[in-house]
């Protein structure tokens, strides 16, 4: 199809376009937007063809609207649409008015558009920072996403599972975590029952994007692992299988993880095990929150869950994790380390421990998807 | 307000008087009757009145009546209000409700009050531990006045004494929904997650020691069943209640078979299957000579009555009860009762306890089986028998 043609059919989604004729371009461009083919011939205008897709979400034909979000969700996967889009702050406010509003029977889609948007970190300060522009952040702030997100049945045609992974990928940001780590709010503790929520991978995956994300924030491990928050047991919970433990094994292990069903099963996605275990490594990075989860018995869940384990991958960086929680830690007082030999398993873990070490990156961020 | 008591204690008092003229030509008793009863009239009292005394009294009554008589209802709910609160401080609650619920009960449209009143109802059904009605009230002020953060309080604290802990979080959620950084309640959200997965886990660790109690049961049900032992819930036949258990253990249900053998009560004494698969029952013998008993607590079915007497009648030791020396082991006799038939039936003691057991004519009633020794060097044995209906 020749550019012009193309310009022609956008030019048909106009608001003031015929219906009849809207409809068919709409149908055709929902097509294109389906194939990388498509996406590709329509990727020199494909920021006008969002633009004129978000004049459209309201339009009060339902399938004509979810044909609308259907384009938006594919047009938006494509970065250079997201990027120039997530600078639209029109659009951006009424992408969070859909999501938080709980009649909007399009919501789960304004979800996974937004979630497309913030893939990228540079687009999610964009997006933090309409949420944070005094006009909007009167009616939408982040406690509002956060709000909207854990209150059951908040909209009861949408399940807004997919917020899960907006919130992930806002997670990138410092000052998304910030908020989340607010130690004056209730947040992250909301965000935590969430790991076991077997009714959607997509939710278990956000959340535990966003908390994994969140464990980059060294100075708030004790707090993390504290009782104010307690975020442990919901990191291990999904880890722990129906295997009976010994009264002494269960010693000392979080309340959450004791006496549990034989029915109970583990995460079935890798990538959330995944997940999972590196946000307890990442806990384990200093030595407080290593100190707490050793004290924790994490290692006795470990030991049953590498037992378990299939998946190489995961494997290995559970075994990493079993290393770290039964490996002895250098004493505190010693200051004069020339002096003293290393061996050289401790001289290993400490390389380990390094490179575990976070220098904060944004690169190194998990992005939830779609 | 005021002038209204005193004018109305005025007229008690007059009409007090033209009783007594109307009074004073009847008898003494009567005026000493007159007496208690002016004693119970407002003016005279001394003490504060009661709500019984209120609703005994119509004078009283007719005072509170006059009191709330002439204001519009948000007045009047104020001054219930005002009267609860005065209650309330004095720590009587009951009245307080009473109070407030009277309150309430004024067609007064004002939401505030409203709210303040089933508020203030709920902390005074709180202090009587009337948790339910506290929380129900609580409720009622956060529909009318949702950002309400005392009734916020009193929803959480009700929940939190009634152990409903998901109950809890969800109050302190939506109390931080209008106040997000309200420390207390973030502090009861904390304390009511913790809270909750204890009693979580207790439920888990107490189903699951329901769930090994009842396996094992099972268990030993499957090898008492094997075994074709007879079970009874009573000895006595013609007992109509035990109809049902008179058969043999095939057709007793397991329930029954569980009572039989004691393992419906929380008694220890009972049956036990140990890592073998053998049964250890406790088992009694019966001295009627001398009114004695012993109790072998865990008797290994596979044992030899024998290997008990050996240690029971130990010659180098003497049994205090058997003052003869007749209690030898060659002179003991070992029988086992026969309910069906009122007999004793005499038995080897190197048989084994499994083997007696296993005999249709031996039954096992309250979980233990008993078994009566004689002794042949006794006159009491041939007594005893031929009491028995002879052996």
């Amino acid at each position: 199809m020749d550019d012009k043609l193309l310009d022609e059919l956008i030019s048909f989604l106009a608001p003031s376009a015929q219906p009849p004729l809207r409809e068919k371009a709409l149908e055709y461009v929902v097509g294109l937007s389906g194939t990388e083919e498509g996406l590709k011939s329509l990727e020199p205008r494909i920021t006008k063809c969002v633009l004129a897709l978000c004049d459209l979400t309201d339009d009060l034909n339902k399938t004509f609207r979810e044909d609308v979000f259907k384009g938006l969700i594919n047009l938006s996967s494509v970065e250079k649409a997201a990027s120039k889009v997530s600078h639209e702050k029109e659009i951006v406010l009424k992408l969070l008015q859909i999501i938080c509003d709980p009649t909007h029977t399009c919501a789960d889609e304004g979800c996974m558009v937004l979630s497309n948007l913030t893939r990228n970190s540079g687009n999610c300060q964009q997006i933090l920072n309409c949420l944070e522009d005094p006009n909007i952040r009167q009616t939408i702030d982040l406690a509002k996403l956060v709000e909207v997100f854990c209150t059951d049945g908040y909209n009861k045609s949408a399940s807004l599972h997919s917020l899960g992974s907006v919130l992930a990928n806002l997670m990138q940001l410092k000052e998304a975590r910030k908020f989340v780590l607010d130690r004056d709010r209730c947040v992250v503790q909301r965000l935590l029952p969430y790991t076991q929520y077997m009714q959607s991978e997509v939710r278990r995956r956000g959340v535990v994007t966003a908390l994994k994300n969140c464990c980059f924030e060294t100075e708030h491990h004790e707090w993390l692992l504290s009782d104010s928050v307690d975020i442990l047991p919901y990191l291990l919970l999904p880890l722990a299988g129906p295997e009976e433990l010994d009264e002494d094994d269960m010693e000392g292990m979080p309340e959450d993880l004791q006496y549990l069903d034989e029915d109970k099963r583990r995460e079935p996605d890798p990538v959330i095990r995944k997940l999972l275990i590196e946000s307890i490594m990442k806990l384990c990075s200093t030595k407080v929150g290593r100190d707490i989860i050793k004290a924790k018995r994490a290692y006795i869940i470990m030991r049953e869950y590498d037992k378990w384990e299939q998946n190489v991958q995961v494997k290995d960086v559970a075994y990493e994790l079993i290393q770290l929680l039964i490996g002895d830690d250098p004493e505190d007082d010693i200051k004069d380390l020339d002096k003293i030999n290393i061996p050289a398993e401790v001289q290993e873990k400490f390389e380990k421990l390094t490179k575990e070490n976070p220098r904060i990156e944004d690169d190194e961020f998990y992005e939830g998807d779609s | 307000m005021r002038v209204g008591i005193v004018k109305f204690c005025c007229l008690a008092c007059t009409q007090a008087l033209v009783f007594l003229v109307k009074e004073s030509g009847r008898m003494l008793s009567k005026i000493v009757l007159f007496i208690e009863e002016l004693e119970r009239n407002a003016f005279f009292m001394t003490k504060a009145p009661t709500e019984e005394d209120i609703e005994a009294s119509p004078t009283l009554s007719a005072m509170q009546a006059l009191k709330y008589q002439e204001d519009d209802p948000e007045e009047l709910a104020m001054e219930h209000k005002e009267d609860g609160n005065h209650h309330f401080k004095k720590k009587l609650y009951k009245f307080a409700i009473k109070s407030y619920t009277e309150g309430l009960k004024q067609k007064c449209e004002n939401a505030e009050l409203k709210a303040i009143l089933y508020t203030n109802r709920a902390a005074s059904h709180f202090h009587i531990e009337n948790y339910a009605s506290s929380l129900e009230d609580a409720k009622q002020a956060l529909k009318l006045k949702p950002d309400h953060l005392k009734a916020i309080y009193r929803c959480v604290d009700c929940c939190m004494k009634l152990s409903r802990y998901s109950e809890v979080i969800q109050h302190c959620d939506n109390g931080l929904k209008i106040f997000p950084e309200d420390k207390k309640l973030l502090e009861k959200r904390a304390f009511a997650v913790k809270e909750k997965k204890a009693q979580e886990r207790d439920e888990r660790k107490r189903k699951l020691q329901e769930k090994r109690i009842k396996a094992e049961q099972e268990k030993l049900l499957a090898a008492v069943k094997e075994r074709n032992i007879q079970l009874r819930l009573s000895p006595a036949l013609d007992d109509s209640k035990n109809k049902l258990a008179n058969s043999t253990s095939g057709s007793l249900t397991d329930d029954d078979i569980l009572k039989s053998l004691g393992l419906d009560s929380i008694s220890k004494n009972h049956v036990i299957l140990d890592e073998s698969g053998t049964l250890n029952w406790p088992v009694r013998f019966l001295y009627p000579e001398c009114n004695q008993s012993d109790l072998i607590s865990a008797f290994n079915e596979n044992s030899r009555f024998s290997d008990h007497f050996k240690v029971m009648f130990d010659p180098d030791e003497d049994i205090p009860w058997d003052e003869t020396k007749a209690y030898t082991l060659d002179n003991l006799e070992i029988y086992f009762e026969d309910y069906d038939r009122s007999k004793l039936v005499k038995f080897n003691p190197d048989k084994t306890l499994r083997e007696i057991l296993q005999d249709k004519r031996c039954h096992v009633y309250h979980g233990a089986p008993s078994f009566l020794v004689l002794s042949r060097a006794t006159p009491f044995r041939d007594e005893y028998l031929k009491q028995y209906g002879g052996n």
